[in-house]
Parts: C-alpha cells; structure tokens; sequence
C-alpha cells in the first residue's frame, strides 16, 4: 500500500518559524504603514528592541534611526517591481550597555510583500573596516613622516648655510694671508694646514648634502646655464594655478600680471625656485581676508627680474620686520609655521645672487618681493 | 523633539572621539576607523527645551572613502570638523560644506578645529580661525582628548537648531 503525507497535500509548504531567529535576521514586513515581525526573533533582537516581540504596528525606525534614512529608498523597493531588493551600507549601533552592533539592512518585494531584513553585515565587514584603519594608519604615518622630512630638511638648510658662509669668510681670508709676502716659511706651513682643513670641511658639506638630499645642492653657489634657467613668468603661473583651489574656497582671488611676451628667465634652480614662490604665495593666502586679491608682479629691472607677492591683509607688524627673514620668526604665537619658511627664501636667494624683502603697501597689505639675476646672455643692462 | 545631526570631516579628525566624548564622557587614544555611519544618542537642554539629539558619525572623505550625500538627508544641522594640526584637512572640511550646502541649502553648522591638545603640532594661526569666523560662521577650538569646547560646540549648534 502507498503511504502519502497528508499534511503535505493539504497545506503549502512554509519555512520553519525558527528559521529568521537561527540565521539572526530579523524578518519584518510592511502592514499599513507599520510592520510586524515574521518568525521568532533573533536573539539579539529581543536585546536591542525588545518592544519588536510584544507589540503589533512595529516602527523599526524609531529603534534604529538609520533606517529612517534607509527606508526612503526601501519604499521605492516596496512600490517597484516583484523581486526587487535594495541592500543598505553597514551601520553602527550602540546597545544600552555600550557595546557596538553592525547591521545591514535590506529591503526585498517578493509574491507582493514588502520586507524588510535587518541582518549583520553580508560583507566581510570586520575585513573592510581592518584595510581601511591600515590604509588610514598608514596615511596618518606618511603625513607625520612628510613633516618631519620637511623640518628637518629645512633645518639642514639652516645649518649648511651658517656653517658654509664663515667657512667661505676664513678659507678667504687665509687665501689673503699665504699670498701675503710678508707670512714667514713656518707661517706659510701652518696657512697650508689650515686651508686644507677649510676645504676638508667643505668636502664634508657637500658630501652630507649629497648623502641627505639631492635638493638641497643648489644651495651651495650654483653656476646655472643660460639654457637651464627657469621662466619665472612659467614658475609663477605654475604655483599660482596649484595654489587656486585652496585659494578659492577662501575667497581669495590669484592673480598674475607679467608681459607674455617679455623674457622673464632668471640664474636660478626651478625646483626651488617654485618651492621659494610657493612659500610666499602661501604667507599671503595665510594672512590675507577673504573677499581680497592676491597680486603676483613680475617687473623688468635690467641685469635683474623683480618679483612682487602683494595682499590686501593687515601687513606683518612693525616689530616684527626687522627679524622677518631670520629663522623660527612667526607672524604670531601660532601663526601654524615653525617659522623657517622665509628664512629658507632668504638663503635661497641670495644664494642665487639675489636679494629679498618686504614693504608694506601704502593701500594696506604686505608685499613680500625678491630680486634675481638674468642668465648673463640675457641680462640688459644692470650687474 | 528629536533632531538629527551629522559629524563631517575627513579621516582621523577627530569625529568619533568627539562624540564619545560629548555622550560618554570618555576619550580613547586608539583610532579606529569608522566605516559607514554610526549612531548615537544624547538628550541635552538648551534654555528650557529639551532635545533628543540624534548624532550620525559619519565615514571621513578621503581617497578611501567617499561621502554618501544621503546621509544627510532629514539632517537638522552639522558639525564641521578640522584636524587642528593638519591643515589639508581644512580643505576637505570646506568641500564638504559647499557639497552639503548644495544638497540641503543653508542648514546650521558649527565649525571646530579638533585636537587643541597638541599645541607643539598646531598647524593654524588665530588669524586662519578669524578668516572663517569672518565669514559669519561659528568656530571653536575643541579637544576630544582634554573635553574643551566639545560641550560647548554640540549645544551652540543645539540652540542654533532652535532659533526660529
């Protein structure tokens, strides 16, 4: 004889009650503008929102604010086409205790009714969230590594430069003694071993620029070929143009004003160059109001190319002028600068053979302005 | 009355911990990255109303991540957030701004530059704080770690909620 299963002829096959509680997914679906919870509920459920499992007209926003946001798009689930569903990103919840839950959430239509799952994350969410703290730990330590580069760097300059310029003053001025007729034969010996240490020592120097930094050499005199030599015109629309965005979200305008068509190449290494045009033009933003204009001038002066940065800030204050180029000057006890960056200008420079300064405008505002020679081809009259 | 709020800025400002701050009490050194949004509560009073404030600490933009705009949606205000020491931070900070003001229209918010702390590291002048105040904008220094102008931020931007 055959035996049949009644129940199941009888009955539509249904998914076990217990089913939504064992996967932890809280099942609900959308009745009359609330909702009602299918199946047992999952543990964690009856911990978050134990209201979920004693009350009928469920209002799951009200118990997880991020659905609010999430069922504006959910609704437009509900009211589309049959099968379709929308997944949410994760979120974070914090129980009564403290302790943090990540859910997800989806909205599903399916045979004509609106669901809505509250899961934890399908995603590998802990995977995510741990490459992203390491990318962002990394960009943190990248970022602390840049400045400090950066100080030091800047430091490295300071000290080259103090201990480079005496250097050049005594080998000079033992250059002037052994050539002196009047130095006897033991003198002379003495001149010797004293020339050869100056020059042992700027060896040295040269080779802890090589060894530290590559960039730092043209601090060191530097003979720039006519060929080599930088546009300042080009130099200056270059950091103008970098320096826009930020200068726009403060409201501030960048503008250039240099002839075209003039010859603007000056004895000077582009990289620093740029970087000593940077350093200006980022004082002035820094000090400037919003609603002003920035003025970055380029005037012909013969042998040599004046450039000019002008704001229309509350200029630097007299005491300050006299020691604005030397090192660790700032514009005031936080002015956000450990006060090296005009100091650098100034050695940059005059290295080059140029000079640097600052006026006031008679219209207010600052005008922080350096000289620098043209490649001797170049050069139209002058020194 | 229930009003939501949203913490924006870029990675590593200093949002979660200013919330945790302002609801908990407490402050932690570890950083841990927040990754889509995390939600708080805190009831505060501003003169003689309360408010249930609902404070959704969102991801920080940065080449990882992107900030959903519709996050914002139904915000009643924002706090704007600044790594007092890093100053691109101050960029990201004004971008969002300008993409909020664009989704929401004009919508109160608060500015603060995070992490007063770190005085050796501060990267901003008085001078770059006047410049934003400048703008009609209220700004604060804060830090998460010591508590400063945390209490004070979240309730300027409460009662600037409840102006008519």
């Amino acid at each position: 004889m055959k035996r049949t299963m009644p129940s199941a002829r009888l009955q539509p096959p249904s998914i076990p009650q217990s089913l939504p509680a064992h996967l932890d997914v809280a099942v609900l679906e959308a009745s009359g503008g609330a909702f009602r919870l299918l199946g047992k509920a999952p543990r964690w459920l009856r911990t978050l929102w134990p209201e979920a499992v004693a009350v009928e007209g469920l209002h799951p926003e009200a118990a997880f604010p991020y659905l609010e946001y999430f069922m504006e798009d959910a609704r437009a689930v509900w009211a589309g086409e049959e099968g379709g569903m929308l997944r949410s990103d994760p979120w974070m919840e914090l129980d009564r205790e403290g302790r943090e839950w990540t859910f997800q959430a989806t909205a599903m239509r399916l045979e004509g009714r609106c669901l809505l799952l509250i899961s934890f994350p399908m995603t590998d969410f802990e995977t995510v969230r741990r490459l992203l703290q390491e990318a962002r730990n990394q960009g943190l330590q990248h970022h602390r590594l840049l400045k400090e580069i950066d100080k030091r760097e800047v430091l490295l300059h300071c000290i080259i430069h103090d201990l480079s310029t005496p250097l050049a003053g005594i080998k000079g001025s033992l250059i002037l003694l052994r050539d002196d007729e009047q130095v006897r034969s033991e003198g002379e010996g003495l001149l010797r071993i004293g020339l050869n240490q100056v020059e042992k020592m700027q060896r040295l120097i040269r080779e802890i620029l090589a060894t530290f930094s590559a960039e730092v050499q043209p601090l060191l005199p530097t003979l720039v070929s006519r060929e080599a030599a930088p546009d300042l015109a080009h130099a200056l629309r270059e950091v103008a143009a970098s320096m826009r965005p930020v200068a726009t979200l403060k409201d501030v305008r960048l503008r250039v004003d240099a002839d075209p068509n003039a010859p603007w190449r000056v004895a000077a290494e582009p990289t620093r160059l740029e970087r000593v045009l940077f350093n200006l033009v980022e004082n002035a933003l820094r000090h400037t109001r919003p609603g002003t204009e920035i003025r970055l001038r380029l005037e012909d002066e013969g042998g040599f190319i004046r450039a000019s940065v002008e704001d229309e800030g509350e200029g630097v204050p007299e005491a300050l002028v006299p020691s604005l180029f030397e090192k660790f000057t700032q514009g005031g006890p936080q002015a956000g600068k450990v006060g090296l960056g005009l100091y650098f200008c100034r050695l940059t420079v005059e290295d080059w053979g140029g000079t640097i300064g600052y006026e006031p405008r008679p219209e207010g505002g600052a005008r922080f302005w350096f000289r620098l020679p043209r490649p001797s081809a170049e050069a139209r009259g002058g020194s | 009355m229930m009003k939501k709020i949203c913490m924006l800025g870029a990675s590593a400002v200093g949002k979660t911990s200013l919330v945790k701050r302002f609801v908990e009490g407490i402050f932690s050194e570890r950083y841990l990255t927040t990754v889509g949004v995390k939600i708080d509560k805190k009831r505060v009073r501003v003169g003689d109303r309360t408010v249930d404030l609902v404070l959704w600490d969102l991801n920080g933009e940065d080449r990882f991540q992107k900030l959903s705009m519709s996050y914002m949606r139904g915000a009643a205000g924002y706090l704007l957030v600044v790594d007092g020491t890093r100053r691109e931070t101050l960029d990201t900070a004004m971008v969002l701004h300008h993409k909020v003001r664009a989704v929401l229209g004009e919508t109160p918010f608060v500015m603060v530059f995070n992490k007063a702390d770190l005085e050796e590291d501060w990267a901003f002048s008085d001078e770059d704080l006047r410049i934003q105040e400048a703008r009609g904008w209220t700004v604060l220094k804060t830090s998460a770690k010591t508590g400063t102008g945390v209490e004070e931020s979240f309730l300027q931007l409460s009662a600037r909620l409840l102006e008519p």
